[in-house]
Protein backbone atom coordinates (compact mmCIF):
# COMPACT_ATOMS: atom_id res chain seq x y z
CA UNK A 1 0.00 0.00 0.00
CA UNK A 2 1.40 3.46 -0.86
CA UNK A 3 1.95 5.91 1.98
CA UNK A 4 -0.13 8.33 -0.06
CA UNK A 5 -3.16 6.03 -0.11
CA UNK A 6 -4.80 7.02 3.16
CA UNK A 7 -4.95 9.87 5.65
CA UNK A 8 -3.96 8.60 9.08
CA UNK A 9 -4.84 11.74 11.02
CA UNK A 10 -6.59 10.82 14.25
CA UNK A 11 -5.71 7.13 14.00
CA UNK A 12 -4.25 5.23 16.88
CA UNK A 13 -0.62 4.28 16.27
CA UNK A 14 1.50 1.70 18.09
CA UNK A 15 5.25 2.43 18.01
CA UNK A 16 7.94 -0.24 18.53
CA UNK A 17 11.73 -0.17 18.27
CA UNK A 18 13.36 -2.22 15.53
CA UNK A 19 13.72 -5.16 17.94
CA UNK A 20 9.96 -5.25 18.34
CA UNK A 21 9.89 -3.80 21.86
CA UNK A 22 6.74 -1.81 22.45
CA UNK A 23 7.42 1.87 23.14
CA UNK A 24 4.09 3.68 23.19
CA UNK A 25 0.47 3.70 22.01
CA UNK A 26 -0.45 7.14 20.85
CA UNK A 27 -2.43 9.09 18.26
CA UNK A 28 -1.50 10.57 14.88
CA UNK A 29 -2.01 14.32 15.18
CA UNK A 30 -1.48 15.18 11.55
CA UNK A 31 -0.49 13.22 8.48
CA UNK A 32 1.26 15.25 5.81
CA UNK A 33 0.63 12.95 2.88
CA UNK A 34 2.62 15.00 0.40
CA UNK A 35 5.77 15.02 2.51
CA UNK A 36 5.03 11.56 3.96
CA UNK A 37 5.32 12.86 7.50
CA UNK A 38 3.46 11.78 10.59
CA UNK A 39 3.22 14.06 13.62
CA UNK A 40 2.27 12.03 16.66
CA UNK A 41 1.27 12.94 20.20
CA UNK A 42 3.97 12.08 22.77
CA UNK A 43 6.86 10.85 20.65
CA UNK A 44 8.71 8.24 22.76
CA UNK A 45 11.72 9.92 24.39
CA UNK A 46 13.79 6.76 23.78
CA UNK A 47 13.77 7.40 20.04
CA UNK A 48 16.57 9.62 18.77
CA UNK A 49 16.75 11.65 15.58
CA UNK A 50 17.51 9.43 12.55
CA UNK A 51 16.58 6.32 14.50
CA UNK A 52 14.26 3.82 12.78
CA UNK A 53 11.17 2.40 14.39
CA UNK A 54 8.27 0.11 13.50
CA UNK A 55 4.78 1.52 13.30
CA UNK A 56 1.39 -0.18 13.38
CA UNK A 57 -1.45 2.17 12.45
CA UNK A 58 -4.83 0.85 13.59
CA UNK A 59 -6.84 1.29 10.40
CA UNK A 60 -9.90 -0.75 9.41
CA UNK A 61 -10.50 -3.43 8.27
CA UNK A 62 -6.91 -4.30 9.26
CA UNK A 63 -3.93 -2.40 10.68
CA UNK A 64 -1.15 -1.04 8.41
CA UNK A 65 2.51 -1.38 9.27
CA UNK A 66 5.38 0.88 8.32
CA UNK A 67 8.97 1.54 9.16
CA UNK A 68 9.50 5.15 10.15
CA UNK A 69 12.57 7.32 10.75
CA UNK A 70 12.56 9.97 13.43
CA UNK A 71 13.24 13.43 11.99
CA UNK A 72 13.31 16.94 13.37
CA UNK A 73 12.25 20.18 11.78
CA UNK A 74 11.85 23.50 13.53
CA UNK A 75 12.46 21.84 16.90
CA UNK A 76 9.57 19.43 16.37
CA UNK A 77 9.96 15.68 15.96
CA UNK A 78 8.04 13.73 13.36
CA UNK A 79 8.14 10.34 11.72
CA UNK A 80 9.18 10.11 8.10
CA UNK A 81 7.49 7.12 6.55
CA UNK A 82 9.35 4.98 4.08
CA UNK A 83 8.58 6.27 0.70
CA UNK A 84 6.40 4.19 -1.55
CA UNK A 85 5.63 0.88 0.00
CA UNK A 86 4.37 -0.61 3.20
CA UNK A 87 6.81 -3.17 4.47
CA UNK A 88 5.24 -6.44 3.43
CA UNK A 89 6.16 -9.78 4.80
CA UNK A 90 4.64 -13.17 4.07
CA UNK A 91 4.28 -13.80 7.76
CA UNK A 92 3.20 -10.43 9.10
CA UNK A 93 5.26 -9.03 11.95
CA UNK A 94 3.55 -9.48 15.26
CA UNK A 95 3.57 -6.56 17.65
CA UNK A 96 3.21 -7.26 21.33
CA UNK A 97 0.35 -5.49 23.04
CA UNK A 98 -1.16 -5.75 26.47
CA UNK A 99 -4.58 -4.25 26.00
CA UNK A 100 -7.98 -5.29 27.31
CA UNK A 101 -10.61 -5.85 24.68
CA UNK A 102 -14.03 -7.45 24.35
CA UNK A 103 -15.94 -9.52 21.84
CA UNK A 104 -19.37 -7.94 21.47
CA UNK A 105 -20.73 -9.32 18.20
CA UNK A 106 -20.97 -12.83 16.79
CA UNK A 107 -21.40 -13.45 13.08
CA UNK A 108 -23.13 -16.64 11.98
CA UNK A 109 -24.33 -17.51 8.49
CA UNK A 110 -24.14 -13.88 7.47
CA UNK A 111 -26.19 -12.64 10.42
CA UNK A 112 -24.84 -10.49 13.22
CA UNK A 113 -25.80 -11.14 16.84
CA UNK A 114 -24.89 -8.60 19.49
CA UNK A 115 -23.94 -10.58 22.58
CA UNK A 116 -26.07 -10.33 25.69
CA UNK A 117 -22.83 -9.61 27.58
CA UNK A 118 -19.49 -8.87 25.86
CA UNK A 119 -16.81 -11.46 26.50
CA UNK A 120 -13.70 -9.79 27.88
CA UNK A 121 -10.34 -10.80 26.42
CA UNK A 122 -6.69 -9.63 26.66
CA UNK A 123 -4.80 -8.90 23.48
CA UNK A 124 -1.41 -10.60 23.32
CA UNK A 125 -0.11 -9.47 19.95
CA UNK A 126 -1.38 -7.88 16.77
CA UNK A 127 -0.27 -7.66 13.17
CA UNK A 128 -1.60 -6.40 9.87
CA UNK A 129 -3.20 -9.75 9.24
CA UNK A 130 -4.48 -10.81 12.61
CA UNK A 131 -4.51 -10.79 16.35
CA UNK A 132 -3.85 -13.18 19.20
CA UNK A 133 -5.70 -12.83 22.47
CA UNK A 134 -6.37 -14.65 25.72
CA UNK A 135 -9.98 -15.37 26.61
CA UNK A 136 -11.85 -17.40 29.23
CA UNK A 137 -11.62 -21.14 28.54
CA UNK A 138 -13.68 -22.38 25.57
CA UNK A 139 -14.91 -18.95 24.52
CA UNK A 140 -14.85 -19.73 20.80
CA UNK A 141 -14.52 -22.50 18.25
CA UNK A 142 -12.05 -22.46 15.36
CA UNK A 143 -13.74 -20.80 12.39
CA UNK A 144 -15.98 -18.52 14.50
CA UNK A 145 -16.37 -14.97 13.21
CA UNK A 146 -16.84 -12.05 15.55
CA UNK A 147 -16.15 -8.39 16.26
CA UNK A 148 -13.56 -7.42 18.82
CA UNK A 149 -13.48 -3.96 20.40
CA UNK A 150 -10.41 -2.44 21.92
CA UNK A 151 -9.61 0.96 23.39
CA UNK A 152 -6.09 2.22 22.85
CA UNK A 153 -5.24 5.62 24.29
CA UNK A 154 -8.87 6.57 24.48
CA UNK A 155 -9.50 5.59 20.87
CA UNK A 156 -12.05 2.85 20.33
CA UNK A 157 -11.32 0.41 17.57
CA UNK A 158 -13.46 -2.43 16.23
CA UNK A 159 -12.05 -5.21 14.09
CA UNK A 160 -13.79 -8.23 12.60
CA UNK A 161 -11.86 -11.47 12.87
CA UNK A 162 -12.08 -15.23 12.49
CA UNK A 163 -10.40 -17.77 14.78
CA UNK A 164 -7.90 -20.01 13.03
CA UNK A 165 -6.30 -21.81 15.97
CA UNK A 166 -6.41 -22.02 19.73
CA UNK A 167 -4.31 -23.19 22.65
CA UNK A 168 -5.81 -24.14 25.99
CA UNK A 169 -3.81 -22.96 29.00
CA UNK A 170 -3.58 -24.46 32.46
CA UNK A 171 -5.03 -21.27 33.91
CA UNK A 172 -8.60 -21.89 32.66
CA UNK A 173 -7.97 -19.60 29.71
CA UNK A 174 -7.55 -20.19 26.01
CA UNK A 175 -5.31 -18.27 23.60
CA UNK A 176 -6.89 -17.69 20.18
CA UNK A 177 -5.05 -16.90 16.94
CA UNK A 178 -7.32 -14.98 14.57
CA UNK A 179 -7.14 -13.39 11.14
CA UNK A 180 -8.86 -10.18 10.18
CA UNK A 181 -11.72 -10.44 7.72
CA UNK A 182 -14.32 -8.13 6.22
CA UNK B 1 -37.74 -56.30 18.05
CA UNK B 2 -37.36 -59.31 15.78
CA UNK B 3 -34.48 -61.71 15.87
CA UNK B 4 -32.42 -61.39 12.72
CA UNK B 5 -29.36 -62.76 10.99
CA UNK B 6 -26.28 -62.49 13.18
CA UNK B 7 -24.14 -61.13 10.38
CA UNK B 8 -26.39 -58.23 9.40
CA UNK B 9 -26.17 -54.84 11.09
CA UNK B 10 -29.45 -53.97 12.72
CA UNK B 11 -30.68 -50.93 14.63
CA UNK B 12 -31.12 -50.69 18.35
CA UNK B 13 -31.67 -47.76 20.66
CA UNK B 14 -28.57 -46.20 22.16
CA UNK B 15 -30.57 -45.94 25.37
CA UNK B 16 -30.28 -49.68 25.81
CA UNK B 17 -26.55 -49.33 26.40
CA UNK B 18 -25.61 -49.10 30.04
CA UNK B 19 -22.64 -48.48 32.25
CA UNK B 20 -20.70 -51.67 32.82
CA UNK B 21 -22.07 -53.39 29.71
CA UNK B 22 -19.52 -55.49 27.85
CA UNK B 23 -20.03 -54.74 24.16
CA UNK B 24 -20.39 -58.01 22.25
CA UNK B 25 -20.08 -56.46 18.80
CA UNK B 26 -18.79 -53.36 17.12
CA UNK B 27 -21.23 -50.45 17.39
CA UNK B 28 -21.80 -48.14 14.43
CA UNK B 29 -23.49 -44.76 14.19
CA UNK B 30 -26.95 -44.09 12.77
CA UNK B 31 -25.51 -43.87 9.24
CA UNK B 32 -23.69 -47.22 9.59
CA UNK B 33 -20.52 -45.38 8.61
CA UNK B 34 -18.62 -44.56 11.73
CA UNK B 35 -17.39 -47.05 14.30
CA UNK B 36 -18.47 -45.74 17.70
CA UNK B 37 -17.17 -48.57 19.89
CA UNK B 38 -15.22 -51.73 19.26
CA UNK B 39 -16.41 -55.09 20.56
CA UNK B 40 -15.01 -56.22 23.85
CA UNK B 41 -15.02 -52.83 25.58
CA UNK B 42 -16.77 -52.32 28.90
CA UNK B 43 -18.88 -49.19 28.62
CA UNK B 44 -18.63 -46.25 30.96
CA UNK B 45 -21.30 -43.56 31.22
CA UNK B 46 -18.85 -41.04 29.72
CA UNK B 47 -18.38 -43.28 26.69
CA UNK B 48 -22.14 -43.66 26.25
CA UNK B 49 -22.62 -39.88 26.42
CA UNK B 50 -19.78 -39.37 23.98
CA UNK B 51 -21.32 -41.87 21.54
CA UNK B 52 -24.61 -40.05 21.87
CA UNK B 53 -22.95 -36.75 20.93
CA UNK B 54 -20.93 -38.20 18.06
CA UNK B 55 -24.20 -39.71 16.82
CA UNK B 56 -25.60 -36.15 16.77
CA UNK B 57 -28.19 -36.93 19.40
CA UNK B 58 -29.74 -39.64 17.27
CA UNK B 59 -31.11 -42.57 19.17
CA UNK B 60 -30.43 -45.29 16.59
CA UNK B 61 -27.15 -47.16 16.51
CA UNK B 62 -26.29 -50.33 14.60
CA UNK B 63 -25.00 -53.58 15.97
CA UNK B 64 -24.85 -57.14 14.69
CA UNK B 65 -27.64 -59.57 15.42
CA UNK B 66 -25.99 -61.05 18.51
CA UNK B 67 -26.32 -57.84 20.49
CA UNK B 68 -29.71 -57.27 18.95
CA UNK B 69 -30.90 -60.64 20.26
CA UNK B 70 -29.54 -59.96 23.71
CA UNK B 71 -31.33 -56.59 23.88
CA UNK B 72 -34.65 -58.15 22.91
CA UNK B 73 -34.56 -60.36 25.98
CA UNK B 74 -34.44 -57.34 28.33
CA UNK B 75 -38.03 -56.19 27.61
CA UNK B 76 -40.88 -57.06 29.98
CA UNK B 77 -43.38 -59.47 28.49
CA UNK B 78 -46.27 -58.58 30.78
CA UNK B 79 -46.85 -55.02 29.65
CA UNK B 80 -47.68 -53.32 26.35
CA UNK B 81 -45.13 -50.64 25.51
CA UNK B 82 -46.57 -47.77 23.51
CA UNK B 83 -44.85 -46.24 20.55
CA UNK B 84 -44.27 -42.51 20.29
CA UNK B 85 -46.97 -42.31 17.63
CA UNK B 86 -49.53 -43.98 19.91
CA UNK B 87 -48.67 -41.63 22.78
CA UNK B 88 -49.09 -38.59 20.54
CA UNK B 89 -52.37 -39.72 19.00
CA UNK B 90 -54.05 -40.00 22.43
CA UNK B 91 -54.47 -36.24 22.80
CA UNK B 92 -54.13 -34.82 19.32
CA UNK B 93 -50.59 -33.91 20.32
CA UNK B 94 -49.16 -34.60 16.87
CA UNK B 95 -51.41 -32.01 15.16
CA UNK B 96 -50.70 -29.41 17.86
CA UNK B 97 -46.98 -30.05 17.47
CA UNK B 98 -47.16 -29.64 13.69
CA UNK B 99 -49.04 -26.35 13.93
CA UNK B 100 -46.50 -25.13 16.44
CA UNK B 101 -43.74 -25.98 14.00
CA UNK B 102 -45.48 -23.83 11.37
CA UNK B 103 -45.60 -20.89 13.78
CA UNK B 104 -41.92 -21.27 14.69
CA UNK B 105 -40.90 -21.66 11.05
CA UNK B 106 -42.69 -18.42 10.17
CA UNK B 107 -40.83 -16.64 12.96
CA UNK B 108 -37.49 -17.98 11.70
CA UNK B 109 -38.32 -16.42 8.32
CA UNK B 110 -38.83 -13.07 10.08
CA UNK B 111 -42.61 -13.14 9.79
CA UNK B 112 -44.70 -11.65 12.59
CA UNK B 113 -46.08 -13.81 15.35
CA UNK B 114 -49.85 -13.83 14.77
CA UNK B 115 -51.98 -13.80 17.91
CA UNK B 116 -54.77 -15.74 16.15
CA UNK B 117 -52.47 -18.62 15.24
CA UNK B 118 -51.13 -18.81 18.78
CA UNK B 119 -54.59 -18.57 20.33
CA UNK B 120 -55.83 -21.42 18.12
CA UNK B 121 -53.09 -23.70 19.38
CA UNK B 122 -53.28 -22.64 23.02
CA UNK B 123 -57.04 -23.11 22.83
CA UNK B 124 -56.38 -26.75 21.91
CA UNK B 125 -53.94 -27.07 24.80
CA UNK B 126 -56.53 -25.60 27.13
CA UNK B 127 -58.99 -28.23 25.96
CA UNK B 128 -56.43 -30.97 26.65
CA UNK B 129 -55.86 -29.67 30.17
CA UNK B 130 -59.60 -29.58 30.84
CA UNK B 131 -60.54 -32.90 29.33
CA UNK B 132 -57.56 -35.25 29.48
CA UNK B 133 -56.31 -37.22 32.47
CA UNK B 134 -52.94 -35.95 33.72
CA UNK B 135 -51.25 -39.25 32.79
CA UNK B 136 -52.26 -38.74 29.15
CA UNK B 137 -51.01 -35.12 29.22
CA UNK B 138 -47.70 -36.09 30.84
CA UNK B 139 -46.96 -39.00 28.50
CA UNK B 140 -45.86 -36.99 25.41
CA UNK B 141 -43.87 -34.61 27.64
CA UNK B 142 -41.82 -37.52 29.02
CA UNK B 143 -41.70 -39.41 25.72
CA UNK B 144 -38.46 -40.14 23.89
CA UNK B 145 -38.74 -38.25 20.63
CA UNK B 146 -36.40 -37.24 17.79
CA UNK B 147 -34.06 -34.40 18.75
CA UNK B 148 -34.94 -32.63 15.50
CA UNK B 149 -38.41 -31.96 16.97
CA UNK B 150 -37.12 -30.50 20.22
CA UNK B 151 -38.12 -26.85 19.89
CA UNK B 152 -41.70 -27.40 18.75
CA UNK B 153 -42.25 -30.17 21.32
CA UNK B 154 -40.73 -28.11 24.10
CA UNK B 155 -42.93 -25.14 23.19
CA UNK B 156 -46.05 -27.32 23.44
CA UNK B 157 -44.81 -29.18 26.52
CA UNK B 158 -44.16 -26.08 28.60
CA UNK B 159 -47.63 -24.83 27.69
CA UNK B 160 -49.10 -28.16 28.84
CA UNK B 161 -47.01 -28.29 32.01
CA UNK B 162 -48.01 -24.75 32.93
CA UNK B 163 -51.62 -25.76 32.43
CA UNK B 164 -51.20 -28.89 34.57
CA UNK B 165 -49.53 -26.91 37.33
CA UNK B 166 -52.36 -24.41 37.18
CA UNK B 167 -54.89 -27.24 37.43
CA UNK B 168 -53.07 -28.80 40.40
CA UNK B 169 -52.86 -25.38 42.06
CA UNK B 170 -56.65 -25.10 41.78
CA UNK B 171 -56.58 -21.97 39.63
CA UNK B 172 -59.62 -20.87 37.61
CA UNK B 173 -59.91 -21.38 33.87
CA UNK B 174 -58.81 -17.86 32.92
CA UNK B 175 -55.69 -18.13 35.04
CA UNK B 176 -54.88 -21.58 33.63
CA UNK B 177 -55.38 -20.36 30.06
CA UNK B 178 -53.04 -17.45 30.69
CA UNK B 179 -50.40 -19.80 32.08
CA UNK B 180 -50.76 -22.05 29.03
CA UNK B 181 -50.29 -19.03 26.76
CA UNK B 182 -47.21 -17.87 28.66
CA UNK B 183 -45.73 -21.36 28.59
CA UNK B 184 -46.35 -21.68 24.87
CA UNK B 185 -44.78 -18.30 24.12
CA UNK B 186 -41.74 -18.54 26.38
CA UNK B 187 -39.22 -19.81 23.83
CA UNK B 188 -40.57 -18.41 20.55
CA UNK B 189 -37.52 -16.11 20.52
CA UNK B 190 -35.34 -19.18 19.95
CA UNK B 191 -36.70 -19.42 16.42
CA UNK B 192 -34.57 -16.33 15.70
CA UNK B 193 -31.39 -17.86 17.11
CA UNK B 194 -28.76 -19.32 14.74
CA UNK B 195 -29.70 -22.94 13.95
CA UNK B 196 -25.99 -23.84 14.07
CA UNK B 197 -25.98 -22.94 17.77
CA UNK B 198 -29.45 -24.31 18.62
CA UNK B 199 -28.60 -27.69 17.09
CA UNK B 200 -24.96 -27.90 18.20
CA UNK B 201 -24.24 -31.45 19.38
CA UNK B 202 -21.77 -30.25 21.99
CA UNK B 203 -21.43 -27.84 24.88
CA UNK B 204 -21.86 -24.21 23.75
CA UNK B 205 -18.88 -21.87 23.84
CA UNK B 206 -19.02 -18.82 26.09
CA UNK B 207 -19.72 -16.58 23.09
CA UNK B 208 -22.46 -18.88 21.76
CA UNK B 209 -24.09 -18.91 25.19
CA UNK B 210 -24.11 -15.09 25.19
CA UNK B 211 -25.96 -15.28 21.86
CA UNK B 212 -28.55 -17.74 23.20
CA UNK B 213 -29.15 -15.44 26.17
CA UNK B 214 -30.68 -13.01 23.68
CA UNK B 215 -33.75 -15.22 23.17
CA UNK B 216 -35.87 -13.94 26.10
CA UNK B 217 -35.64 -10.39 24.73
CA UNK B 218 -36.50 -11.72 21.26
CA UNK B 219 -39.49 -13.50 22.82
CA UNK B 220 -40.66 -10.26 24.42
CA UNK B 221 -40.31 -8.37 21.12
CA UNK B 222 -42.14 -11.05 19.16
CA UNK B 223 -45.09 -11.05 21.57
CA UNK B 224 -46.11 -7.45 20.86
CA UNK B 225 -49.69 -8.57 20.14
CA UNK B 226 -50.14 -9.94 23.67
CA UNK B 227 -50.78 -8.19 27.01
CA UNK B 228 -47.75 -6.79 28.81
CA UNK B 229 -48.00 -9.18 31.77
CA UNK B 230 -47.98 -12.16 29.37
CA UNK B 231 -44.98 -10.77 27.47
CA UNK B 232 -43.02 -10.16 30.63
CA UNK B 233 -43.80 -13.52 32.20
CA UNK B 234 -42.82 -15.32 28.98
CA UNK B 235 -39.58 -13.34 28.69
CA UNK B 236 -38.71 -13.77 32.38
CA UNK B 237 -38.61 -17.59 32.36
CA UNK B 238 -34.82 -17.58 32.88
CA UNK B 239 -34.98 -15.27 35.88
CA UNK B 240 -34.17 -16.99 39.17
CA UNK B 241 -35.18 -16.28 42.76
CA UNK B 242 -31.54 -15.92 43.85
CA UNK B 243 -30.82 -13.29 41.18
CA UNK B 244 -28.64 -15.61 39.10
CA UNK B 245 -30.93 -15.51 36.06
CA UNK B 246 -31.14 -13.34 32.97
CA UNK B 247 -31.83 -11.05 31.13
CA UNK B 248 -32.90 -8.64 33.86
CA UNK B 249 -31.23 -10.22 36.93
CA UNK B 250 -34.51 -10.16 38.89
CA UNK B 251 -34.74 -11.87 42.26
CA UNK B 252 -37.28 -12.95 44.85
CA UNK B 253 -40.69 -11.33 44.49
CA UNK B 254 -39.43 -9.43 41.45
CA UNK B 255 -40.02 -12.62 39.48
CA UNK B 256 -43.75 -12.96 38.83
CA UNK B 257 -45.53 -16.15 39.89
CA UNK B 258 -46.34 -16.90 36.26
CA UNK B 259 -42.66 -16.58 35.34
CA UNK B 260 -41.70 -18.84 38.27
CA UNK B 261 -44.19 -21.49 37.16
CA UNK B 262 -42.90 -21.25 33.59
CA UNK B 263 -39.32 -21.59 34.82
CA UNK B 264 -40.21 -24.84 36.59
CA UNK B 265 -42.03 -26.21 33.54
CA UNK B 266 -39.16 -25.11 31.27
CA UNK B 267 -36.50 -26.83 33.39
CA UNK B 268 -38.53 -30.02 33.73
CA UNK B 269 -39.31 -30.30 30.03
CA UNK B 270 -35.74 -29.53 28.97
CA UNK B 271 -34.23 -32.09 31.31
CA UNK B 272 -36.53 -35.02 30.51
CA UNK B 273 -36.22 -34.42 26.76
CA UNK B 274 -33.73 -36.03 24.47
CA UNK B 275 -31.34 -33.27 23.33
CA UNK B 276 -28.72 -33.19 20.63
CA UNK B 277 -25.97 -32.64 23.18
CA UNK B 278 -27.19 -34.83 26.06
CA UNK B 279 -29.42 -37.82 26.73
CA UNK B 280 -32.69 -37.39 28.69
CA UNK B 281 -32.98 -37.60 32.47
CA UNK B 282 -35.53 -39.55 34.44
CA UNK B 283 -38.54 -37.46 35.62
CA UNK B 284 -37.97 -38.65 39.17
CA UNK B 285 -34.34 -37.53 39.05
CA UNK B 286 -35.44 -34.09 37.83
CA UNK B 287 -38.03 -33.84 40.61
CA UNK B 288 -35.30 -34.66 43.14
CA UNK B 289 -33.16 -31.84 41.69
CA UNK B 290 -35.94 -29.35 42.41
CA UNK B 291 -35.48 -29.96 46.12
CA UNK B 292 -31.68 -30.16 45.96
CA UNK B 293 -29.46 -28.19 43.58
CA UNK B 294 -32.28 -26.04 42.16
CA UNK B 295 -33.76 -25.16 45.55
CA UNK B 296 -32.34 -21.63 45.68
CA UNK B 297 -33.31 -20.79 42.12
CA UNK B 298 -36.84 -22.12 41.69
CA UNK B 299 -39.76 -21.72 44.07
CA UNK B 300 -39.96 -24.78 46.33
CA UNK B 301 -43.68 -24.52 47.01
CA UNK B 302 -44.47 -24.42 43.31
CA UNK B 303 -42.05 -27.19 42.38
CA UNK B 304 -43.51 -29.20 45.26
CA UNK B 305 -46.84 -29.19 43.44
CA UNK B 306 -45.09 -31.08 40.64
CA UNK B 307 -43.27 -33.37 43.08
CA UNK B 308 -46.44 -34.30 44.90
CA UNK B 309 -48.72 -34.80 41.89
CA UNK B 310 -46.57 -36.01 39.03
CA UNK B 311 -45.23 -39.38 40.31
CA UNK B 312 -48.74 -40.84 40.52
CA UNK B 313 -49.10 -40.24 36.77
CA UNK B 314 -45.96 -42.28 36.06
CA UNK B 315 -47.16 -45.41 37.83
CA UNK B 316 -47.12 -48.65 35.86
CA UNK B 317 -45.28 -46.98 32.99
CA UNK B 318 -42.16 -48.52 31.41
CA UNK B 319 -38.79 -47.12 32.44
CA UNK B 320 -35.32 -47.70 31.06
CA UNK B 321 -32.94 -48.92 33.74
CA UNK B 322 -29.21 -48.25 34.02
CA UNK B 323 -28.42 -51.91 33.19
CA UNK B 324 -30.32 -51.73 29.93
CA UNK B 325 -33.41 -53.57 31.12
CA UNK B 326 -36.87 -52.13 30.81
CA UNK B 327 -38.82 -52.15 34.04
CA UNK B 328 -42.24 -51.03 35.17
CA UNK B 329 -42.51 -48.24 37.72
CA UNK B 330 -44.50 -49.59 40.66
CA UNK B 331 -43.99 -47.32 43.68
CA UNK B 332 -42.45 -43.90 44.34
CA UNK B 333 -41.45 -42.78 47.83
CA UNK B 334 -41.94 -39.11 48.70
CA UNK B 335 -38.93 -39.15 51.02
CA UNK B 336 -36.69 -40.79 48.40
CA UNK B 337 -38.25 -39.79 45.14
CA UNK B 338 -35.25 -40.61 42.97
CA UNK B 339 -35.16 -44.32 43.90
CA UNK B 340 -38.55 -45.91 43.38
CA UNK B 341 -39.51 -49.58 43.35
CA UNK B 342 -39.46 -51.01 39.85
CA UNK B 343 -40.68 -54.37 38.59
CA UNK B 344 -37.96 -56.05 36.52
CA UNK B 345 -38.54 -59.54 35.09
CA UNK B 346 -41.57 -59.91 37.40
CA UNK B 347 -39.52 -59.13 40.53
CA UNK B 348 -39.92 -55.95 42.58
CA UNK B 349 -36.56 -54.22 42.87
CA UNK B 350 -35.64 -51.25 45.09
CA UNK B 351 -33.54 -48.99 42.88
CA UNK B 352 -30.37 -47.29 44.12
CA UNK B 353 -27.36 -45.43 42.74
CA UNK B 354 -26.07 -48.65 41.15
CA UNK B 355 -29.33 -49.71 39.53
CA UNK B 356 -31.49 -46.68 38.74
CA UNK B 357 -34.04 -45.30 36.28
CA UNK B 358 -32.40 -43.61 33.32
CA UNK B 359 -35.56 -42.34 31.60
CA UNK B 360 -39.15 -43.20 30.78
CA UNK B 361 -39.36 -45.63 27.89
CA UNK B 362 -41.40 -45.86 24.72
CA UNK B 363 -40.82 -47.57 21.43
CA UNK B 364 -39.87 -45.31 18.54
Amino acid sequence: MSVLAADYSGQTILIYDMDGNHLIDTVVLTHNKTEKQLYVKNMPPRLKVNEDCKLLIMTSPAPCEYVGKVKKVGGELYLALFQGQVKETRAATRYKVNTPAAIDLYICEGQEYKLYSPVKVSLLNISTSGVRFRAPFYSLNDGDQFRINMTIKGNKKSLVAETINHLDNETATTDYGCRFIG
Amino acid sequence: MSIINENVLSPISIRLLYEGMVVEDDIYDADCERLLMKAGNTLTSDQIERMYRINNGRDVIYVTGRTHKAMASKRPSNVEIETLNEIEQAMGYAKIKDRTLEILTDISKNKKLKADDVNDVTGELSGCIEDSPPAVIIAPINAMAPTSEYLQRHTVNVGLLNGLLGRWLGLDKNQIDKLILIGFLHDVGKALMPPAILNAARKLTKVEYEVIKLHPKRTYDLCAAFPEDVRNAAADHHERLDGSGYPKGLSGDGVSIAAQITAISDVYSAMVSRRVFQPPKSPLHVLSLFEKSLKSQLDCELSNVLRVNLPAELMDKPVLMSDGTIGILREVFSGDIEFPDVEISRRLVKTNDRLYCVSMYNDD
